[in-house]
């Protein structure tokens, strides 16, 4: 069968490591994607790591364990995506240095790392295997689902894909207008063969950013060689139809995680992210479910 | 010498898989799983800029004349409290039209894709531009200039799309070099490099690019300068990587490329081949800065790395270590090589050359390993008076001769416990 089995996948927004319910349910994204509303298992997080971590980095390490990171095999690399990274915690240093005797927390620093949420991953899961995080503006999830790509290609039989970007509330330098909500959601990637994995990843290719490629004529050749059933195109250029606001940068893996998790119909989604560096057209398909 | 085993170093994901089934010629399938073998990838081209040298051929005189880039006093960071490895005097402005890319890191990978500038031309000639990808590790971006800009006016206007985002560096060294193919950023602070060329390596043999230009960059920033400070890391000496009275690190800054293909296109370059042989990545699952202090993270490291290369320890002659001159990361360090290696190696750290230079100082030291491999020659480790007691494997203390040497191994290990270590080779 052709492609990788997603075996699992997880997601969070706001703040997992809130242990009361009610802020575990007050999601930052009200759309239709479907959100593990319970609270998580508190021995995961030391009540000393949940107060030093940011959310980019808690939502990673829910998301991740919910997409079965702990079952996975020791050698399953984690590629994270990330556009922004520890933004916040870089945008509180820049304050810090400013004042005459520039001082910056060593916390903050360590954690203003864009593998800080890896790095957590890693010491909390007792996981020897590789992590590497991957960045490309709005199309960074994209990307790193084809770096996984490759890897599974030349060898690799499992891997974890994680993409996450936090709301931007402390560096309006970044255009905070472009990402104002959190999402985070990991994919548990699979070569092997799978009797319970009820979604696929099929095919992920890059496409050169035009002129060097014809977006209507590629997409027409997609179309006629995978029959999907729906058709998404998207990227920052585009006015993408997500309650993360047209251009958040995990606008893809919404869909994405969209289309595997929520209920309905089997059928086969083709996931066109078109960004200045060239796109990324993601095709996977799914088995019904309630 | 001690065997190392885990399961781990056993491992060698990606680099010696052995299925049925052909490479296609415009993408990965996994409808059959492709061939792929421990076939080394050949490097097509190399440069490196970094206060050691901004060209090649500086960087490998003063290499052997065994003169330190490092430096009391900083443009950069005027504060600084302790010497610095900054590549000083105005760097050259970015190309007309890539002007919005400025940004001290950028001007610093622009000057090293200056440098390979004929063999891109080359190799865009033999494979086309959209085969060729890009990947770059950065750990700080266009930190440099944020900083100065947030400070006049809270970096109001600023380009933060094309000066700082990660991905930025790849964007532009993909409109330098004229290439189409896949171009992303990996971001794994000191480690940025190393991953970087590991991403470019599964490109290849997933048959998603023909070529990649591969590489990293990072510039001074006061973020850097006194984060390390705070962590209580940094020498305000000069930084003695291995010697009993070493205090920590000095921060540098620099660039490099590699351009790793499929195959040798004809007519490209001279010299000995030179390749990528393999690559070992694992995490410390231990601390977010501290290693673990036995070195068994290391050594799983390296295990994995020799795996991936289908080499036996024996085979490698150059150990370019990590070599931080920070009294935690020496210690471990030497005796995860010594898990592996044994004591008796050629082993030493060029950070007393260039300062640690963070992502970039994996693509840096890839190059010096592979100038040592191309002239046969190895680098002492700069300012060790007396070694550590508690090291306890050999350090090169004088440029050494390599007559026949083959394999060179790098380490690079990061915040996070990410630890890579990358295996070159050489053919004559």
């Amino acid at each position: 069968m052709r492609g990788v089995s997603i075996l699992a996948t997880g997601v969070a927004c706001g703040d997992p490591t809130l242990a009361d319910r009610s802020s575990w349910n007050a999601v930052r994204v009200p759309g239709e994607l479907p959100v593990r509303h319970e609270p998580p298992i508190d021995e995961f997080v030391p009540r000393n790591t949940r107060r030093r971590i940011s959310r980019l980095i808690a939502m990673a390490l829910y998301a991740t364990r919910d997409a079965g990171g702990l079952d996975a095999p020791q050698a399953a690399p984690l590629l994270f995506a990330s556009a922004n990274g520890e933004i916040n915690t870089i945008g509180a240093i820049l304050r810090s240095l400013l004042s005459e005797a520039p001082s910056v927390s060593p916390t903050s620093f360590h954690n203003s790392v864009h593998n800080a949420a890896p790095g957590y991953w890693s010491i909390l899961a007792r996981r020897f295997a590789a992590t590497s995080t991957i960045s490309q503006g709005s199309l960074s999830f994209e990307f790193a689902l084809l770096d996984a790509w490759a890897r599974l290609a030349s060898g690799e039989d499992d891997v974890l894909v994680c993409g996450g970007d936090e709301a931007i509330e402390n560096a309006d330098w970044a255009d905070p207008g472009h990402c104002t909500h959190d999402l985070c959601g990991t994919l548990r990637l699979s070569s092997a063969p799978s009797a319970t994995a009820s979604a696929r990843l099929v095919d992920v290719r890059f496409l050169p950013a035009e002129p060097v490629l014809d977006r209507g004529a590629v997409q027409a050749a997609l179309v006629a060689e995978f029959a999907p059933d729906l058709i998404l195109e998207g990227g920052p250029d585009f006015d993408d139809p997500t309650p993360l606001g047209g251009r958040h940068p995990m606008a893809g893996l919404w869909h994405l995680l969209r289309f595997v998790r929520a209920p309905g119909p089997a059928g086969t989604l083709l996931l066109v992210r078109h960004g200045p560096a060239g796109g990324i057209a993601i095709v996977a398909s799914r088995e019904a479910h309630d | 010498m001690i065997p190392v085993s885990h399961e781990k170093a056993s491992h060698n994901a990606g680099c010696a898989v052995d299925k049925a089934g052909a490479v296609p010629d415009t993408r990965a399938s996994l409808a059959v799983r492709p061939f792929v073998s421990n076939t080394p990838i050949p490097i097509l081209a190399f440069a490196s800029v970094s206060a050691l040298g901004r060209t090649l051929e500086a960087t490998t005189r003063r290499l052997f004349d065994g003169s330190t880039g490092l430096a009391f006093g900083s443009a950069v960071v005027p504060d600084t409290p302790s010497p610095l490895g900054e590549v000083s005097g105005p760097l050259p402005p970015l190309p007309d039209g890539l002007a919005v890319w400025d940004c001290r890191a950028n001007r610093l990978l622009a000057m090293a894709m200056a440098q390979v500038a004929p063999e891109l031309a080359q190799v865009r000639q033999a494979f086309g531009p959209g085969r060729v990808g890009v990947v770059i590790g950065t750990s700080a971006s266009g930190n440099t200039d944020l900083e100065q800009a947030y400070a006049i006016d809270g970096a109001t206007g600023y380009d933060y799309h094309h000066r700082q985002s990660f991905g930025a560096c790849a964007t532009l060294a993909a409109r330098l070099a004229g290439v189409s193919g896949p171009a992303y950023a990996v971001s794994t602070a000191c480690s940025s490099g190393a991953n970087a060329m590991i991403s470019a390596a599964h490109l290849i043999r997933a048959g998603l690019c023909d070529a990649v230009i591969v590489g990293a960059t990072d510039a001074i920033c006061r973020t850097t300068v006194f984060g390390f400070q705070a962590l209580g890391v940094t020498d305000p000496d000069l930084c003695r990587p291995f010697d009993a009275d070493r205090r920590g690190l000095n921060l540098g800054e620099g660039a490099a490329v590699l351009v790793l293909g499929r195959r040798r296109p004809d007519g490209l370059g001279g010299g000995p081949d030179l390749f990528l042989a393999g690559w070992g990545a694992t995490s410390e699952a231990h601390h977010m800065t501290q290693p673990d202090p036995e070195g068994d993270g290391s050594a799983r490291t390296m295990a994995a790395a020799l795996a991936c290369a289908g080499l036996a320890p024996a085979d490698i002659g150059y150990l370019n270590l990590h070599g931080t001159a920070t009294p935690q990361n020496d210690t471990a360090e030497a005796r995860g090589v010594a898990k592996v290696f044994g004591t008796n190696v050629a082993a030493g750290s060029t950070k007393g050359y260039t300062g640690h230079l963070l992502g970039a100082a994996a693509a840096v030291e890839a190059v010096i390993s592979l100038i040592a491999l191309r002239d046969q020659r190895l680098p002492p480790s700069l300012n060790l008076n007396r070694k550590d007691p508690d090291v306890p494997i050999d350090i090169l203390d004088a440029v050494t001769p390599a007559p026949g040497i083959r394999y060179a191994l790098s380490n690079s290990f990061a915040f996070g416990g990410n630890d890579t270590s990358l295996i070159f080779g050489v053919r004559r």
